[in-house]
């Protein structure tokens, strides 16, 4: 019999599963008594979560009603970039204050260089109870990697619905990935594969599912999940998480990484349907050349369920902002909200498993709710996702570290402009932590132009590509200006050309 | 209430859980095995070890969990029948309901498939999925009750099938050494954690 279960699957199982976990350190807590001076920090990422479809940044439908008003009281980016289109590049970027290419998080479910293991947001804010939490097994590995500045690593399954892996990953809570990975072959009954148990996987299934069909009324088109739990609700693990830091004695840092909108999109049933049949109109792009064309019907279907899905993501923020205020933790914490990547539904691809590098793949929203404020600020200018660390140490007194790459953003920096920098978001999924960068797509914004750079790829025949567009008159980027401003393009590239290669030097 | 030692010896008790545990076993070790150049492709040989030894750990718990299961279930069996008798009644209902659920994972992994007549036929009901088991089990019961039947029905059957449990128990046995070895191995993976 073939075993087919495949190398993306067992990384997706044993991803997971942490290969040890922190317990509270309430130890610790117990001793810290903060002056009144030093204020929380608590980072809200929304996992996937595109700029372009948040009606606060101009989208035509109302995705975003209630962060809208929220918004009144924050300072709002409007173009700020991830530094990556997926997972685990970008979320250690904002971890680390650092590029992909310096930190090395660059392939899928790794964790950064041995070197950033210990520069992060966690190691800034030594002095704080530093707190992390995700749905996404992906960020936990990277969680993995900087467990010894972390103070309380809330399990993933603990805010998940009940399921048999966190029973075996309980008991056997010093093996957790190995033990995981024999349940799942042992007990999980599967389609595609035989268990390797004869009765239990039967029944395991049988009674999963009645426990999650509690809530098929509430989410006609499923549970939200990450596939490797038993379903969860964004509801628990708001009301969870909230409850907890009631008890915690201030000062803490908390990162918290919630899965929706990513896909599965499984909006609740209050905003099912409810962008089916409006006056929305797709903007028709031609097929990029990483996809194949055709197939364009469905992206109209998965573009209004994930934007009903990022309704969800509204509501049940503005439910933990006003958890916040009203238990009082609100005026004394830096609240940050933002997300690792975007999504995309256009030229021919769905999600962001893609080699390309568009705007709805990289835009991201950020919002700063800063203690005191009452009124809103916009900020225009372009900022990324590595700029956060930075900031967030400026703002609570600390020093920024000489590592970061990123710069104290507008409001809070000294000087209001800064000379003209360029903006990298990269996605270069075969890039090993020790090797030189031999393939990749690379984003790179400036002034008003942006710059799409691939290389090293098989189906461009391991030529460049390079497209240019000038995203201030053309956002949604339909026309590439690459032979009408070969100057600006030419110097661009020179730009990225000349970073790569001070990249690459190291590993080389 | 009659007393538990009417239906059961000591020595009864422990040839059923040897029964429950012999199915169990030979096809969780089958599968693990297949996996452990998987595993250690992905990883190392102490992992592919591990994964083998949870295994078998789970198997014997699940074997355990079966025969509770299996002995609760000789309490339906006339105390006319002498408990050797029983017991060995239970055993032919073991191996019968294992085949079963072989049968039903090969079914639906390989994707044998049911002719479109007969899910059409099945779909007429509300409970399309219930209604196939229950039509299973009317087809399997007399099956089963029948070999029983015939095979305890006759003294050749009844040595034949009493013969097959005493090796199977010896082989069992062996297995269950297996299991001892597994649970160290578990155990030690555990006080070290898995540092890497
Ligand atoms: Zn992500």
């Amino acid at each position: 019999m073939k075993n087919d279960f495949s190398r993306r699957d067992f990384l997706k199982i044993s991803g997971l599963l942490p290969f040890s976990f922190l317990a509270p350190n309430l130890a610790k807590n117990l001793g810290i008594r903060a002056p009144q001076t030093k204020k929380n920090v608590i980072i809200i990422v929304f996992d996937a979560w595109s700029a372009y479809n948040v009606s606060l940044y101009g989208y035509a439908r109302d995705t975003t009603p209630t962060i809208n008003k929220l918004a009144e009281r924050a300072v709002v980016y409007h173009n700020h970039y991830a530094a990556s289109n997926y997972t685990t590049p970008g979320t250690a970027s904002i971890l680390t204050g650092t590029l992909p290419w310096t930190h090395r998080a660059m392939q899928p479910n790794t964790t950064v260089s041995s070197e950033y293991l210990d520069r992060s947001i966690f190691s800034v804010f030594n002095d704080y109870h530093r707190m992390s939490y995700s749905h996404n097994e992906w960020v936990n590995t990277l969680f993995d990697g900087f467990r010894s500045n972390i103070d309380e690593w809330i399990p993933r399954l603990d805010l998940c619905l009940f399921s048999s892996y966190k029973v075996i990953q309980d008991i056997f809570k010093n093996d957790r990935d190995i033990s995981s990975v024999a349940w799942e072959r042992y007990a999980e009954f599967k389609k595609d594969d035989f268990s390797y148990s004869l009765f239990l996987s039967r029944l395991l299934s049988y009674f999963e599912g009645k426990e999650v069909e509690r809530y098929y009324d509430q989410f006609p088109r499923g549970l939200p999940t990450s596939y490797t739990d038993n379903g969860f609700l964004l509801e628990h693990a708001v009301d969870q998480l909230v409850s907890r830091l009631g008890e915690l004695t201030k000062p803490m840092l908390g990162y918290f990484h919630f899965l929706p909108p990513h896909e599965p999109y499984r909006p609740p049933v209050e905003f099912s349907g409810r962008f089916f049949r409006d006056a929305y109109q797709n903007i028709l792009k031609p097929a990029d050349i990483f996809m194949e064309p055709g197939g364009d019907f469905d992206i109209r279907k998965q573009r209004a369920i994930y934007d009903e899905y990022i309704l969800y993501v509204d509501r049940e923020f503005g439910r933990l902002y006003r958890e916040l205020e009203s238990s009082g933790i609100l005026e004394d914490t830096w609240l940050v909200l933002t997300s690792d990547h975007g999504e995309g539904f256009e030229r021919g691809y769905i999600g962001h498993q893609v080699n390309a590098i568009y705007e709805p793949l990289i835009r991201v929203p950020l919002m700063i709710f800063e203690p005191g404020r009452q009124s809103r600020l916009d900020v225009y200018e372009k900022t990324s996702a590595i700029d956060l660390l930075s900031t967030l140490a400026h703002v609570t007194g600390k020093d920024v570290p000489e590592w970061s790459e990123g710069e104290v953003l507008p409001p809070y920096r000294q000087q209001s402009e800064l000379p003209e920098r360029g903006i990298y978001s990269m996605r270069s999924y075969e890039t090993e932590k020790d090797s030189p960068v031999k393939s990749a797509s690379i984003g790179f914004v400036k002034g008003r132009y942006k710059l799409h750079y691939y290389f090293g790829y098989s189906i461009l025949n391991s030529q460049k590509l390079i497209k240019l567009y000038d995203i201030e008159s053309d956002p949604e980027e339909l026309s590439n200006i690459v032979d009408m401003e070969p100057e600006i393009a030419r110097q661009m590239v020179e730009q990225v050309e000349y970073s790569i290669e001070q990249v690459n030097k190291r590993y080389l | 209430m009659k007393p538990i030692t009417k239906y059961y010896s000591r020595s009864n008790l422990w040839t059923l859980f040897l029964l429950c545990a012999f199915p169990l076993h030979v096809w969780a070790m089958i599968f693990a095995f297949r996996d452990i150049s998987w595993v250690y492709a992905r990883t190392d040989a102490w992992d592919a070890i591990g994964v083998l030894s949870y295994a078998m750990v789970f198997a014997f718990v699940e074997s355990i969990w079966l025969s509770i299961a299996v002995f609760i279930l000789g309490f339906l069996i006339s105390l006319k029948w002498s408990s050797e008798l029983r017991v060995a009644a239970l055993g032919a209902v073991i191996f019968l309901v294992s085949i079963l659920a072989m049968l039903v994972q090969l079914y639906i992994t390989l994707g044998w498939s049911i002719p479109d007549s007969v899910i059409s036929f099945f779909v007429l009901f509300a409970h399309p999925g219930r209604t196939v088991y229950l039509v299973l089990l009317a087809i399997l019961s007399p099956i089963i009750a029948g070999t029983i039947y015939l095979v305890l029905g006759t003294r050749k059957g009844t040595q034949i099938l009493k013969d097959a449990i005493d090796k199977i128990s010896l082989l069992m046995m062996v297995y269950l050494v297996l299991d001892l070895v597994a649970l160290v191995v578990v155990i030690i993976r555990n006080i070290q954690g898995s540092v890497k």
